[in-house]
């Protein structure tokens, strides 16, 4: 398959197929402003959110797609793998590219321990996260429509 | 009714993440967070000392008790203190724990300025409040004579240790409500709905505790 690289006027991302499983992954876009992301798929850049210098970071977004296809049996499974992509991005202070997981992340079927993960792990960073309010308020009404005890899920998120 | 699970109950049994405590000696004691990922054995963070945060194979003679936050909730808080273990984040002792929490640029527990700080009972609390669970009012926490005595002991082992002298001094001058090991853990085991406990019901259940440990 072929390589999909392009540019935006917002985000100058290269993309880099790293070959995790037999198939191909890649890195494409879809509408502006939003994006897919398959196993193996790298951003090799985001110089818009603050990084300390202009040299090109890897970050690994394999853990979004294990959050993206997660379910309740396999959630508690890939939760180590969640939080680690989360702290490798606010390390980097990618917090763009954060706020774009968050935003993309469908709610009404990843698992319940995921978004949990995502939620908690993001809210001592919260303020560096345009869309973190709107992921928990979306994350409290999916919640709500698998009838979860949401109020207590997400204790302490509110404020 | 108990706090503590049973002396004999094994650490495996935690839902992924409690609470642990121990009698260092008569009248002191020494806590820690229990935790367990998947496969994997229990372990407990703690605050050992000055800069030295541990993170250790579960083993007596901690004792432990479940936490009160939902299962779901528990083994995110699993996986998060885990990586907090694997960092191992330089965390100074003092009584004063106010905004020592996490560095909003990193989401990193991270060491705080001169005087402020950490103890084993505060490392639960601030771990928990890192992630949006607050655990206690500390508003509600009164200031004791005995406390005081424990501050002058704690900063005479500072300095004894090395400990910078500008910290000791702080950590000896300062004026806030300590918060005891056995209070954080009655709190902790409390069910989540509850929180955040106050002074008065942590009080209780930090009886409550001392008479598990015997």
């Amino acid at each position: 398959m072929a390589r999909k690289i392009r540019r935006s006027s917002e985000i100058n991302i290269s993309t880099k197929a790293v070959g995790r499983s037999t198939a191909s992954h890649y890195f494409s876009f879809g509408e502006a402003d939003s994006f897919n992301i398959w196993p193996g798929a790298e951003v090799i850049s985001e110089p818009d959110n603050g990084l300390a210098d202009d040299t090109q970071t890897r970050i690994d977004l394999g853990w979004l797609f294990e959050a993206l296809h997660s379910t309740d049996e396999s959630g508690v499974k890939v939760l180590g793998v969640v939080v680690d992509g989360v702290n490798d991005l606010v390390r980097s202070r990618a917090f763009r590219l954060l706020d774009q997981a968050l935003s993309d992340i469908n709610v009404d079927t990843a698992s319940k321990h995921v978004l949990l993960g995502l939620a908690r792990s993001t809210y001592p960073v919260r303020t560096k996260l345009t869309e973190w309010k709107t992921f928990v308020i979306r994350v409290d009404e999916a919640f709500r429509r698998r009838e979860l005890d949401s109020d207590r899920l997400l204790k302490g998120l509110a404020s | 009714m108990p706090v503590l699970e049973a002396d004999a109950r094994p650490f495996g049994d935690v839902d992924h993440v409690g609470v642990a405590i121990y009698v260092t000696a008569p009248g002191f004691w020494h806590a820690g967070l229990l935790y367990q990922l998947p496969e994997e054995e229990p372990r407990i963070l703690h605050l050992e000392w000055h800069y030295r945060l541990a993170d250790d194979q579960a083993a007596a003679p901690f004792r432990w008790a479940q936490l009160g936050i939902d299962d779901a909730n528990k083994a995110v808080l699993a996986a998060l203190i885990s990586r907090i273990a694997h960092r191992k984040p330089g965390i100074p002792y003092a009584f004063d724990f106010e905004g020592v929490c996490f560095n909003e640029e990193t989401g990193d527990l991270t060491p705080p300025p001169a005087g402020k700080g950490l103890t084993c009972a505060t490392l639960i609390i601030a771990v928990l409040a890192t992630y949006g669970h607050q655990l206690i009012e500390i508003d509600t926490w009164p200031h004791r004579d005995e406390d005081a005595d424990f501050c002058a002991l704690i900063s005479h082992h500072m300095r004894q240790g090395g400990a910078a002298e500008e910290h000791v001094r702080l950590v000896e001058t300062a004026s806030t409500a300590r918060v005891r090991p056995t209070e954080a853990v009655g709190a902790a085991n409390r069910d989540a709905g509850e929180w955040p406990v106050p002074f008065s019901t942590a009080a209780e259940l930090s009886q409550q505790v001392i008479a598990d440990l015997g």
